[in-house]
C-alpha cells in the first residue's frame, strides 16, 4: 500500500517536467505504426465488470476509438442490445474533430430505439445512433452501462477486432472473494494481475499499442478470430435457475433441469408412434421412420422468450402444435424416440459453417443451436431437427467437424461432431448436347446430388417457380441461358434426381469464321470467387468438401469434325483432385467430356492457401480453354 | 395523427347477411379446398389466398367515433415454401392508442389418413404482442399444426380512432388470391371518394341499411349505403429486376373523405384540395413550423458563404455543407419527429428533418427554396388528381434561382446539387409554398448514366494482354460509384475484375470524387492473361462496363421495366498483338437496334497490321419500358450479351505463308 501512494507522488512531480499528456482525441497524436492496416484505432478502452452476486453484475464501458476513413464508419455506429438479462442502463456519446476538439454530444435518450428478436416474437431492444462524420478522421467516445441480471454469460474481453488497432485497453472484472473466475486467453498471451480486498477479488488485463489485424476473408468465425480473453463464471443464475458451469457436467445438468418434465407425451401419441414403428426391423429403422414423421409434420419456428431462450416447450405442446424451435422440435424428437424405446440426448452446439469447436478446457456458453445425438456403441446417429429435407444421420456442414454437449441425465458431455467428407457432397452431372450447324443445340441433363447439393436442388430447384429455377441454372450454375427448358425434380429419390432439357440459340462460346469453339460443358463446374492469397495467416473455410464429376457428350452436326480438343488435366494433391479427359469418337461424330473435381477437405491450412487457390485457378483456366470443331 | 371530433352518438344495426358460396363462414371449409393440390391460375405458387375480407363499421366508444375492421384471411399451404405463411406478424401505430388490434383467433384444417377435416385452433396465450417503439405495436402469432396441403385461416379486429382514415384494401399480394371482399358501412353522413386502382373486373354491390341516430335529444332515421367490392381470381405480383414500386402494380382501392352531411342538414366539406393541404401542412408543427425555426449557423458554414456573392454558389456550399456534415438515420417520413434543431445539434435526423435544415439555411441565404413533397421509386406514381398525402413519402428541397430549378436531397451524401435524385425522377412532385406551391414533374432530359472507357492495351508474345483502361463515370452513374469509393475503398478495385477471367488489377487512381462537375475518373492499369486453346489465343472486349450479367432471364414478366435512366456506355481504343501472332476472322461491325429504336449497340472493330481499333457504344434513348415490350427487351438483351461475349481470337502466324 505504501508503494503504492510513493509511485504516485512521485509521477505527479514528474510527469509535468517529462513530457505533457498525449491528447488521445486528437487524431494528430496517433503513432504511425498503429495506422497501419486500420481503418479504427481504439485509442482508450477501460471496461469494468462487476459481480455483485449470482444473479446481478455490472458493467460499465469507457471507449474512444478513432475512425481513420469511410471503411471504419462501423465503429461509428453505437448499437446496444438489451434484454430480459442485460439491459443497457445509461450512455453517452461524444463526438471530436481530428484535432480533437468535442463538437457534439449525445444522451441515451437522444438515441433510437427499436425492439427486435430474431424470431417470430420481438423479445429484445435496441438502442442505436450513427454519428455522422463530416470528414475523417473523428473520433468519439463511448461510455456506457449495461446491467446484468443473470450470470452465465460473463462479457468476454473481445480486445481487437479487424482492421482495427489498439493504443490502450484494460479489462478489469471484480468478483465476490467467494466467487470463482475462469478465463482463457485466445490469440493473444496476456495475464492478468490479480489484487484482493476483503470482499472481492479483482482481475485486471491490459494492452498497449497492438497492431492492426489485416482483414482476412474466409476465415474462421469473428469470436475466434482475433485476440479476446474468454471468461466465465462457476456459479451462476439465470432467472432464478442456479447452476454451476466449471466443468460441462454441471453446465449440462443445468440445462437438463431446466428442460426438467418437458418429456411427457400424450398416451395418445405414444401408441401412434408406436404403431408407427411396429414393422420396422431395427433401430436405425424407427430412427427413420420417426424422423421423417418430424420432417413431414412439424416446423422450425422460431420463438425465444427469456429463459425460454435456454428451456424447450414441451413435447406435449410441440405434439400439438406442430411446431417448435430447435430446442423444442429435439426435445419432441427425443420424446418420440423414447417412447419407442431409443434413448437419444439433445446437444448444444455453435452453428454455422465457419465456427471454431469449443474449447474441451474452458467450459463456457458459446452455444447458439441445438441438434440430437442418438448414441449406439460405435454407430452414432446425429439428427438436425430443424430441417424437412436432411435425410436422417446427416448433419451438414452447419454443426460438423465441432464439439457438442450432450444433456444427458447425468449430466454434460461433449462429444465430437462428424467430420464432413467430399463423398457425403455429391453433384454428378451428365450432358448431351446436339449441335446443330447454325449454332443452335439441344441439351439433355441428368443431375444427381447428395449432401449440401442435394439440399441445395431441393431449395432452388423442387417446387421452384419456372423462372426461379431458370435463374439457378444460369446465374448459380453458369448454364448458357435456354430458349427454352423443361425440368422434372423427384425431391423424394435418394439423389433428387433431377433431368431437365435446354433449347439453347447459341452452344459456342464464340465463332470466328466457320470455326465453332465450344466450352469443355456448358456450365461451370466451379465459380465461385476465392479472395486473393495474400499473406495469409489465418485458415481458410470452404463451406464444405465436395466430389463434382461432369460428363458432357457434343454430338456434332455431320459436316463438323474436330480441330483441337482441349489439354488434359490430372491435378493430384493433398487437398483436392481436378481430371479431364476428352474423346472424339469419328463414326458417332461425338465428342466426349469428362471432369472430376475433388476438394478433400473444408478447412485449409493459412500456409496452403495459396497452392488451394491456384488449384481452382486451374480448374477456372480449363474452362477458358475450349474445344474447337471445324467443318468438314 | 390528425383526427377530427364529433359528438354524435349513433346507432348501428348490424345485422350481416353474407352466406354467399364464396364467403364460407369462419370455421367452415370446403373439403375440395384441402384436397386441392395447386392454384389452377398459378401452378407454381407456393400458397394461395382463398379468402381475403374486410368487414369495415363505424362504432361508438365514449362518444367518438372509430373504425372498426373485422379481417379475415384463409391461406392453403401449396409448397414448403408457402409454410411461412402461416407466421403472422401484424404491426400497428399504437401512439396515444390511435390503433389497435385484438380478438385474434386462428384455425388449421388439415384432413387425416382417412380424409377426414381435423381443426386445431390457435390459443390466445400463444398470441404476443409487444411494442416496437414509441408508435409501432406488433401483434405476433403462428398457426398450430401447420403442414404442406394445410388451409389456415385467422381473424382479428382493427380499431382506429379516427372517422377518415379508412384503410385502403389491396385485392392483390405476393400469392394469388381467390376471392377478395371489402365491404363498408359507412353511415351516410360520411361522404368519402373512392379511388379504384384496379384493371380486372370488380363486383360492386351497394345495399341500403336503416339506421338510426341520436342528435341533440333527436332520434333521427336515415339510411346508409353498404358497398361491398369483390374481386376474383388475381394473380400474384411477385418481385422482377428493374421493378417500380409494387404499390405501382398492386390492385386496390383507396377512400378520402370528402364531406360530412349532418343529419340537421349542415354540411361540413372536408374534402381536402391541394391549396388546402398545403396551407395545413405549411401551420404543421412537424412540418411548415419547423422552416420558422432559426438555426444557430456554425463558424464554418458563415466562413465558406462569406465570399460567394452568386445564388448559384450559395447554394452549392450549403448543399455541400449538410450533405458532408449531416447523417440521415434511414427513417423516411413526411413530417419530422424530433424537430430540426435537435436534427441540427444531433447532425443527425430523418430526410424531412435534413431537407427542413438545408431549406432553413438555404433562406437563411437569401434563396428562394422550398420543401418539395415527392414519392420515391419504391413508393410508387403520384397522382396529382387526389389531394391524398398519403401518396407522398419524402419531402426534399426545391430551389429556384432566376428561371432554373434545382432538385435537392439533403439526405443523399453523393448526389450533385445539378442532378435531380433518381429515386424522384419520372413523378410529380408538389411544391409545398402558399405562393410558389403547385406541382411539378421531374424530369431530366440531359443527364444519363454514362460509363466512358478508353482503353489501350498490349499483347505480349507470352499472352499475356497488359494495358490502360480509363473510365469515366457521368451524372447517374456517378452517384453509386463515389459512395462505394468513399465507404468500401479496399474492394472497389474488384467492380473492375471481370468473372472468370485472371484480371489483375495493378494500379488503380480515383480522381474527381469531391468535385461534382466533373466525371468520377478511374485509371486502371491492367493485366489480363489471354485464354487460349490449342493454337489459338482470344480475348473479350467487354470489359470495365459493367455489363456482366443479362437481367432478363425470366420468360414471364408482369410489371414495367423502369431502368430510373437513360444509360449510355462506351468503350473505345486499341489492342496491339505481337509480330508474330495474326487475327482469325474478327466479330462483324454491328448495328443492332430495337424495334422501337430506343436501344442501340454499335461495334466497330477495325482491324491493322498487328493492331484493331475497336469501338463499342450501347445508348440508351429511353428508361421505361410497360410490359408489353418485355419479349423485344429480352430477345434484345440475349442477342446483346451474345455480341459482347464475342471474343478477338488471334493465333500464330503460320512460318511459311
Amino acid at each position: 500500500m505504501m508503494k503504492k501512494i510513493l509511485t504516485i507522488i512521485f509521477l505527479f512531480f514528474i510527469t509535468p517536467l517529462c513530457f505533457s499528456q498525449i491528447n488521445i482525441y486528437d487524431a494528430s497524436t496517433l503513432p504511425e505504426s498503429l495506422k497501419e492496416n486500420a481503418h479504427s484505432v481504439k485509442r482508450e478502452e477501460k471496461i469494468k465488470f462487476e459481480v455483485k452476486d449470482k444473479d446481478q453484475a455490472r458493467l460499465s464501458v469507457h471507449q474512444v476509438f478513432t475512425v481513420l476513413d469511410g471503411e471504419g464508419e462501423d465503429v461509428l455506429f453505437f448499437i446496444n442490445y438489451s434484454d430480459e438479462f442485460r439491459k443497457l442502463d445509461n450512455a453517452e456519446i461524444k463526438v471530436f474533430d481530428a484535432h480533437g476538439n468535442p463538437v457534439n454530444k449525445y444522451k441515451m435518450k437522444e438515441m433510437n430505439s427499436q425492439a427486435v428478436g430474431d424470431g417470430l416474437v420481438v423479445d429484445g431492444r435496441v438502442y442505436f445512433f450513427r454519428v455522422a462524420a463530416p470528414s475523417y478522421p473523428i473520433t468519439v467516445q463511448y461510455d456506457y452501462e449495461v446491467k446484468y441480471k443473470g450470470t452465465l454469460n460473463y462479457p468476454d474481453y473481445r480486445i481487437e477486432k479487424q482492421e482495427q488497432s489498439v493504443e490502450y485497453s484494460t479489462y478489469s472484472v471484480t468478483i465476490p472473494a467467494t466467487a470463482d473466475l475462469r478465463f482463457k486467453a485466445q490469440n493473444i498471451s496476456l495475464s492478468p494481475s490479480i489484487s484482493n480486498t476483503a470482499k472481492n477479488k479483482i482481475y485486471t488485463w491490459e494492452v498497449k499499442d497492438l497492431p492492426a489485424v489485416p482483414r482476412e476473408d474466409g476465415s474462421v468465425s469473428y469470436e475466434s478470430s482475433y485476440p479476446a480473453i474468454l471468461l466465465a463464471p462457476n456459479q451462476f443464475s439465470m432467472d432464478g435457475h442456479d447452476g454451476d458451469i466449471s466443468t460441462w457436467k454441471d453446465f449440462g445438468l443445468w440445462y437438463a433441469q431446466l428442460a426438467k418434465g418437458s418429456f411427457k407425451l400424450p398416451d395418445k401419441t405414444v401408441s401412434t408412434l408406436q404403431n408407427m414403428v411396429k414393422d420396422a426391423k431395427d433401430d436405425k429403422e424407427k430412427i427413420k421412420i420417426l424422423y421423417k414423421y418430424l420432417q413431414s409434420s412439424f416446423r422450425y419456428v422460431s420463438i425465444q422468450l427469456g429463459i425460454g431462450g435456454f428451456r424447450p416447450f414441451n413435447a406435449a405442446f410441440v405434439d400439438e402444435k406442430k411446431y417448435g424451435d430447435c430446442k423444442a422440435l429435439s426435445n419432441y424428437m427425443s420424446a418420440i424416440l423414447n417412447a419407442v424405446g431409443i434413448v437419444s440426448y439433445p446437444a448444444l452446439i455453435n452453428a454455422e459453417y465457419n465456427k471454431a469447436p469449443v474449447d474441451p478446457s474452458f467450459p463456457h456458453n458459446s452455444f447458439n443451436h441445438v441438434i440430437l445425438c442418438i448414441p449406439e456403441n460405435k454407430d452414432t446417429t446425429w439428427l438436425e431437427c430443424t430441417s424437412n429435407t436432411t435425410e436422417p444421420g446427416v448433419l451438414g456442414n452447419f454443426t460438423e467437424n465441432r464439439n457438442a454437449l450432450l444433456i444427458t441425465p447425468d449430466g454434460g458431455v461433449l462429444v465430437a461432431t462428424p467430420m464432413s467428407k467430399p463423398s457425403e457432397n455429391v453433384f454428378s452431372l451428365t450432358t448431351k448436347v446436339n449441335l446443330r450447324e447454325d449454332a443452335s443445340g439441344e441439351s439433355e441433363s441428368v443431375l444427381k446430388t447428395k449432401g449440401e447439393y442435394k439440399e441445395e436442388v431441393i431449395h432452388y430447384l423442387a417446387d421452384e417457380k419456372k423462372d426461379d429455377q431458370k435463374k439457378y441454372l444460369v446465374r448459380r450454375l453458369g448454364f448458357l441461358l435456354p430458349d427454352d427448358f423443361k425440368l422434372d425434380c423427384n425431391r423424394n429419390d435418394d439423389s433428387a434426381q433431377t433431368s431437365f432439357k435446354l433449347l439453347i440459340q447459341k452452344v459456342p462460346e464464340f465463332t470466328a469464321g466457320s470455326k465453332m469453339f465450344l466450352s469443355p460443358r456448358i456450365y461451370k463446374i466451379w465459380n465461385e470467387h476465392l479472395p486473393t492469397a495474400g499473406k495469409r495467416t489465418k485458415s481458410f473455410y470452404f463451406e464444405f468438401p465436395f466430389i463434382k464429376k461432369d460428363i458432357t457428350i457434343y454430338q456434332l452436326p455431320e459436316n463438323y469434325t474436330v480441330e483441337n480438343l482441349p489439354e488434359e488435366r490430372d491435378i493430384h494433391f493433398d487437398y483436392g483432385i481436378f481430371t479431364t479427359r476428352y474423346s472424339y469418337d469419328d463414326k458417332a461424330n461425338t465428342i466426349t467430356s469428362t471432369a472430376y473435381l475433388q476438394l478433400n477437405q473444408n478447412i485449409i491450412p493459412a500456409e496452403k492457401f495459396s497452392e488451394v487457390k491456384g488449384f481452382f485457378g486451374s480448374v477456372v483456366k480449363e474452362y477458358t480453354e475450349k474445344i474447337v470443331v471445324k467443318k468438314k | 395523427m390528425r383526427k377530427q371530433s364529433l359528438t354524435l352518438i349513433l346507432l348501428l344495426a348490424s345485422n350481416f347477411i353474407f352466406a354467399q358460396k364464396e364467403l364460407p363462414s369462419y370455421g367452415k371449409i370446403d373439403k375440395d379446398d384441402l384436397l386441392m393440390k395447386e392454384c389452377e391460375f398459378d401452378k407454381d405458387a407456393e400458397a394461395y389466398k382463398l379468402i381475403s375480407f374486410g368487414d369495415v363499421n363505424y362504432q361508438i366508444t365514449g362518444g367518438e367515433f372509430n373504425i372498426v375492421t373485422e379481417r379475415r384471411v384463409r391461406i392453403k399451404i401449396l409448397k414448403e415454401k408457402g409454410l411461412d405463411k402461416a407466421n403472422i406478424k401484424l404491426r400497428f401505430y399504437n401512439k396515444l392508442n390511435y390503433e389497435n388490434i385484438n380478438s385474434v383467433s386462428g384455425i388449421t384444417y388439415n384432413l387425416d389418413n382417412s380424409e377426414k377435416i381435423v381443426t386445431t385452433r390457435l390459443e390466445k396465450s400463444s398470441v404476443y404482442t409487444k411494442k416496437i417503439n414509441n408508435q409501432v405495436s406488433e401483434v405476433s402469432f403462428t398457426l398450430p399444426g401447420v403442414k404442406v396441403g394445410s388451409v389456415i385461416e385467422y381473424k382479428f379486429t382493427e380499431t382506429k380512432k379516427s372517422i377518415a382514415n379508412l384503410d385502403d384494401w389491396y385485392f392483390q399480394d405476393d400469392i394469388p388470391t381467390r376471392t377478395s371482399i371489402y365491404r363498408i358501412l359507412v353511415p351516410s353522413i360520411f361522404k368519402f371518394v373512392t379511388q379504384l386502382l384496379t384493371y380486372q373486373q370488380i363486383d360492386q354491390k351497394s345495399e341500403d341499411i336503416n339506421q338510426s341516430i341520436f342528435y341533440e335529444q333527436e332520434n333521427i332515421k336515415f339510411v346508409s349505403s353498404e358497398k361491398t367490392y369483390t374481386m376474383r381470381d388475381v394473380p400474384a405480383l411477385r418481385d422482377e429486376p428493374y421493378m417500380g414500386a409494387p404499390k405501382d402494380y398492386l390492385q386496390r382501392i383507396i377512400f378520402q373523405l370528402s364531406r360530412i352531411e349532418y343529419p340537421n342538414g349542415r354540411e361540413e366539406g372536408v374534402m381536402s384540395t391541394w391549396p388546402k393541404l398545403t396551407k395545413e401542412l405549411l401551420d404543421d408543427k412537424d412540418f411548415g413550423l419547423q422552416l420558422k425555426k432559426n438555426l444557430p449557423h456554425t463558424k464554418l458554414l458563415d466562413d465558406s458563404l462569406k465570399n460567394v456573392k452568386d445564388d448559384y454558389n450559395k447554394m452549392l456550399v450549403i448543399h455541400g455543407y449538410v450533405r458532408k456534415n449531416m447523417n440521415w438515420d434511414g427513417r423516411e417520413s413526411i413530417y419530422s419527429t424530433d424537430g430540426i434543431k435537435s436534427a441540427w445539434d444531433k447532425k443527425s435526423g430523418n430526410n424531412s428533418e435534413l431537407n427542413f435544415v438545408l431549406i432553413d439555411l438555404l433562406r437563411d441565404a437569401g434563396l428562394h427554396a422550398y420543401p418539395l413533397l415527392v414519392s420515391t421509386k419504391d413508393n410508387g406514381i403520384v397522382n396529382p388528381i387526389y389531394p391524398f398525402l398519403q401518396q407522398f413519402n419524402n419531402v426534399i428541397t426545391l430551389v429556384i434561382i432566376g428561371e432554373k430549378r434545382y432538385v435537392l436531397n439533403a439526405a443523399d451524401k453523393y448526389n450533385p446539387s445539378y442532378l435531380i435524385p433518381y429515386d424522384v425522377l419520372d413523378n410529380d412532385a408538389l411544391i409545398v409554398d402558399e405562393k410558389k406551391g403547385g406541382w411539378i414533374r421531374l424530369e431530366d432530359k440531359e443527364n444519363q448514366s454514362k460509363n466512358v472507357v478508353l482503353f489501350f492495351a498490349q499483347v505480349s508474345p507470352d499472352a499475356e494482354m497488359k494495358g490502360q483502361a480509363t473510365v469515366y463515370s457521368y451524372g447517374y452513374s456517378k452517384n453509386p460509384k463515389v459512395k462505394k469509393w468513399k465507404e468500401e475503398k479496399s474492394t472497389f478495385k474488384d467492380n473492375f475484375k471481370k468473372e472468370y477471367t485472371g484480371m489483375t488489377i495493378e494500379t488503380l487512381q480515383v480522381k474527381n470524387e469531391d468535385i461534382d462537375t466533373l466525371p468520377l475518373e478511374q485509371k486502371i492499369d491492367f493485366s489480363l492473361p489471354l485464354n487460349s486453346s490449342g493454337e489459338y489465343k482470344y480475348f473479350t472486349l467487354n470489359l470495365f462496363q459493367g455489363l456482366e450479367k443479362n437481367p432478363f432471364i425470366a420468360d414471364k414478366r408482369n410489371t414495367d421495366i423502369d431502368f430510373d435512366y437513360r444509360q449510355s456506355y462506351l468503350i473505345t481504343g486499341k489492342v496491339i498483338i505481337p509480330d508474330n501472332y495474326e487475327f482469325e476472322e474478327l466479330p462483324k461491325s454491328i448495328k443492332m437496334i430495337m424495334p422501337d429504336t430506343s436501344i442501340v449497340l454499335k461495334r466497330m472493330i477495325q482491324r491493322g497490321e498487328n493492331s484493331i481499333d475497336f469501338r463499342i457504344s450501347l445508348d440508351f434513348s429511353r428508361s421505361f419500358y410497360s410490359v408489353d415490350i418485355y419479349p423485344d427487351l429480352q430477345e434484345f438483351y440475349k442477342e446483346l450479351f451474345n455480341a459482347l461475349n464475342e471474343q478477338i481470337v488471334i493465333k500464330k502466324k503460320n512460318v511459311n505463308s
